[in-house]
């Protein structure tokens, strides 16, 4: 807990400059249009009984114009087996309805969805189309770039369906949610920037939030994590998701998470 | 059809052009870091007119050099910003160009002087005052005191300008 507060003290006291290239919720900024990126995340969640497991989500971005962006992911882990096993996949699409830009800050909207399917048994009433659930997501962020301090906040419906062939939702658990996040990210180095070597550190706090609609059942995180961005185009985030709270079934809140990202820009014409 | 269109264009632009834009310097409102300024930068160079950009990353601006005999059109300077993402805050062009009078052309675009200096030399700097092209408070003052200068009064490729 002293080193979250830590991180929030840091990211209030001290005047530099800041992204909001958050490591677990997306801005509702876009990606330049004819750029293509790809990107991993790993984590390592802990289950009780100290054994943990490993995901991958590997994906491909493509900014398809200066408003609509799109990804495709998929979800492997070894949740069910000892062994890496391939357990679903999930497309996303972002546009961005709102810019308004001035120097040095600007507010921006985005809406989002995304369609995810996934094979593995459901194991927690904790809804994420995420890696888990066969589901849909559909939502809303709002993101402020002011000089140097970069916030951004989400507010989605998530509504869970059968993780097919092999396994039916459960009639008793609730099968859709509200999720919420609210993100504040700033950069500490380089205090100036001189060109596009050197390399940004930036570090970052994420809260997210799900309510379960029927049965009122909630949990919040955080996320701590710190970001290196080297060369103007090759990003590192290393960060740990934490359960402040939750009082629904979940069998591996907090974890390891790091992240790689790289862009290219103009690949298509 | 539309191919051999913009290639009469391009002669015509390119042969019509009695001036050449030398540089700009624009400045990419909507970001801080170094990043999304990579991306401008990328978006930037990929004009084909454009034969060096100098970046100041940490003001977010650019200054663009354009080969000999170019005539760029603003517009690409500020659909290219906004394709990063981003959008123009300043857009000042400097020129060569003899005998100019308030209202002068380049190619097919025209540029018409609307501040109380003249140009008096055959290389001058110009900032283009078009909505898209300044920051929106400063269009919003600038239509506020001067109304006949909103872009719904302007022809298509006509910019308004002041001279620095």
């Amino acid at each position: 807990m002293k080193f979250f507060l830590f991180i929030l003290f840091s990211c209030f006291s001290i005047q530099i400059q800041c992204q909001e290239l958050f490591v677990v919720t997306e801005p509702a900024s876009n990606m330049p249009a004819k750029s293509f990126g790809i990107r991993n995340m790993s984590t390592i969640m802990f289950e009780r009984g100290n054994t943990a497991n490993y995901h991958s989500m590997p994906e491909l971005m493509l900014g398809i114009n200066k408003k609509i962006m799109l990804h495709v992911q998929g979800f492997f882990s070894t949740r069910q087996f000892s062994e890496i096993e391939t357990e679903g996949a999930s497309f996303y699409a972002k546009y961005r309805f709102l810019s308004i830009d001035d120097v040095k800050s600007h507010f921006r909207m985005a809406a989002f969805g995304r369609y995810s399917f996934n094979k593995a048994d459901i194991h927690q009433q904790e809804i994420e189309t995420m890696g888990h659930n066969t589901g849909y997501e559909l939502g809303i962020i709002a993101t402020q770039l002011m000089h140097k301090v970069a916030i951004s906040s989400s507010v989605s419906f998530e509504k869970a369906l059968d993780n097919k062939p092999k396994y039916i939702f459960p009639s008793n658990q609730d099968s859709k949610a509200l999720n919420y996040s609210f993100s504040l990210g700033k950069l500490m180095l380089p205090k100036t920037y001189k060109n596009y070597n050197q390399t940004n550190l930036n570090l970052m706090l994420e809260t997210l939030g799900q309510v379960l609609m029927s049965s009122k059942k909630s949990f919040l995180d955080i996320v701590p994590s710190a970001q290196l961005i080297i060369n103007s185009q090759l990003r590192l985030d290393f960060g740990y998701r934490y359960q402040l709270y939750s009082n629904m079934q979940r069998t591996a809140p907090n974890g390891i998470i790091f992240k790689v990202e790289y862009t290219w820009f103009n690949v298509f014409k | 059809m539309k191919s051999f269109i913009s290639v009469l264009l391009l002669f015509i632009t390119v042969f019509a052009a009695n001036a050449d834009i030398i540089k700009a310097n624009v400045l990419a409102t909507g970001l801080t870091c170094s990043l999304c300024s990579k991306a401008t930068f990328n978006q930037l160079n990929s004009i084909p007119e454009v034969a060096k950009i100098d970046v100041d990353v940490n003001n977010t601006s650019f200054i663009l050099e354009f080969k000999k005999g170019s005539s760029i059109n603003p517009e690409v300077i500020k659909q290219k910003i906004e394709d990063a993402g981003f959008s123009v805050g300043k857009l000042e062009l400097t020129i060569e160009k003899e005998d100019v009078s308030n209202q002068f052309s380049i190619g097919i675009y025209t540029f018409s002087i609307v501040n109380a200096k003249k140009v008096s030399t055959k290389i001058f700097t110009i900032k283009i005052l078009n909505q898209g092209f300044i920051t929106p408070k400063e269009y919003k003052a600038l239509i506020k005191g001067k109304p006949h200068l909103a872009s719904k009064n302007k022809k298509a490729n006509a910019y308004f300008v002041e001279v620095l």
